[in-house]
């Protein structure tokens, strides 16, 4: 992912310009700017805080309060694995456990070749056809360990793809 | 042309919704047959998802759940006409029996409109209520309105916004308070008063 550059500066000061005097602007300006470049940089916290007449610390206290919000760039994909009850009582503690084993990777973390992110997620709102994970922004249900494997290999051939 | 349905909500999408029409298409266009596949939204039997149905001159003949791999043994089992010997099929749709037990109101037209289509919505009673509301001289219950309280709320011209607001909250709670369901079909009538808001609830079955 790119580096906090000129570029990237000045997108989050023209997100912070337009959305500032939205009421409550503080979570809009965070999803705008994660949505753009992924992650939320150090660097923005204090152009957030001088747009909203607000401290360092309590941009910095919204940021770390929900997990949504990352500040270290993802990989080139984002799985989420859903731990919540309807997913647990059919058998997602299995399937985390096979994901973790497939990627090499734990909750908040990244594969080394940059190209997946693991996170953890509380309800999908797909309780009917649990498990769910979500990859990237697909949904997927049922998902089981094989489904899962085939799913991965997916995106690895498209990534081939590009290249 | 014979109209496919194959919902885009959520669970059917997570359960590849869109594979399957994209997939479906093709093979339409590869067998010449003449379909138009239409996204609805799901009928709620997320078990059945994706839930395919064919529009038939009985009603709508149901296949769930599909696949993309069922494609080719659906068109061979002629399902575009409403055939009824593959092993996905759930037969009319209308007759399953998780849907012919339950009286819909709110939800008496998911899955079965093209949900981003207004002719869709006209053709099956859409803003019947509030025609009939506009007309009203008087400010009428909601009763007349037979449309979802929270979408007739918002459109009253003679209610401003936040009065709408309360409108329908005040409904939900008489409604709580009653322990009365949203799909137990209900008489609303208010009690006229100048300040306060309130319904009398009987039910009609």
């Amino acid at each position: 992912m790119t580096a906090f550059n000129e570029q990237s500066r000045q997108q989050v000061c023209d997100i912070v310009e337009e959305m500032k005097d939205l009421p409550g602007a503080m979570l809009p300006i965070l999803h705008a700017i994660q949505d753009a470049q992924g992650y939320i940089h150090a660097d923005a916290v204090s152009i957030i805080a001088d747009g909203l007449a607000q401290s360092r610390a309590e941009v910095h206290g919204v940021i770390t309060f929900y997990h949504h919000f990352r500040t270290t760039p993802p990989g080139k994909h984002t799985i989420q694995v859903c731990r919540a009850e309807a997913c647990q009582s059919m058998g997602s503690r299995q399937l985390e456990a096979h994901v973790k084993e497939k990627l090499g990777i734990g909750f908040h973390q990244t594969s080394a070749d940059q190209q997946v992110s693991l996170e953890p997620v509380y309800c999908l709102g797909n309780c009917a056809c649990a498990p769910s994970i979500q990859v990237n922004d697909d949904v997927v249900g049922r998902v089981t360990p094989s489904k899962f494997d085939q799913l991965v290999d997916q995106l690895s051939t498209q990534a081939l793809e590009v290249k | 042309m014979v109209k496919v349905y194959i919902p885009r909500d959520t669970t059917a999408l997570a359960m590849g919704a869109e594979r399957l029409a994209a997939e479906m298409a093709v093979e339409a266009k590869n067998r010449g047959a003449d379909i138009e596949i239409v996204r609805n939204s799901s009928r709620g039997m997320f078990w059945l998802e994706p839930l395919v149905e064919v529009e038939t001159a009985n009603g709508r003949v149901a296949y769930g759940p599909v696949e993309a791999k069922d494609i080719d043994s659906l068109f061979d089992a002629d399902f575009v006409n409403g055939g009824l010997s593959h092993p996905l099929c759930q037969g009319l749709t209308e007759e399953i029996p998780y849907l012919k037990k339950q009286q819909r109101l709110t939800f008496a037209r998911a899955g079965i409109t093209d949900p981003v289509s207004l002719e869709d919505y006209q053709a099956h009673d859409g803003f019947k209520g509030l025609k009939k509301h506009w007309k009203c001289p008087v400010r009428p219950s909601l009763m007349k309105l037979k449309t979802p309280a929270c979408v007739a709320v918002v459109v009253l011209p003679s209610l401003p916004a936040s009065s709408g607001r309360l409108y329908t909250m005040r409904l939900h709670r008489v409604m709580l308070r009653r322990n009365t369901s949203f799909v137990t079909p209900t008489k609303v009538t208010p009690v006229p008063s100048l300040t306060v808001w309130s319904w009398k609830l009987t039910h009609s079955c």
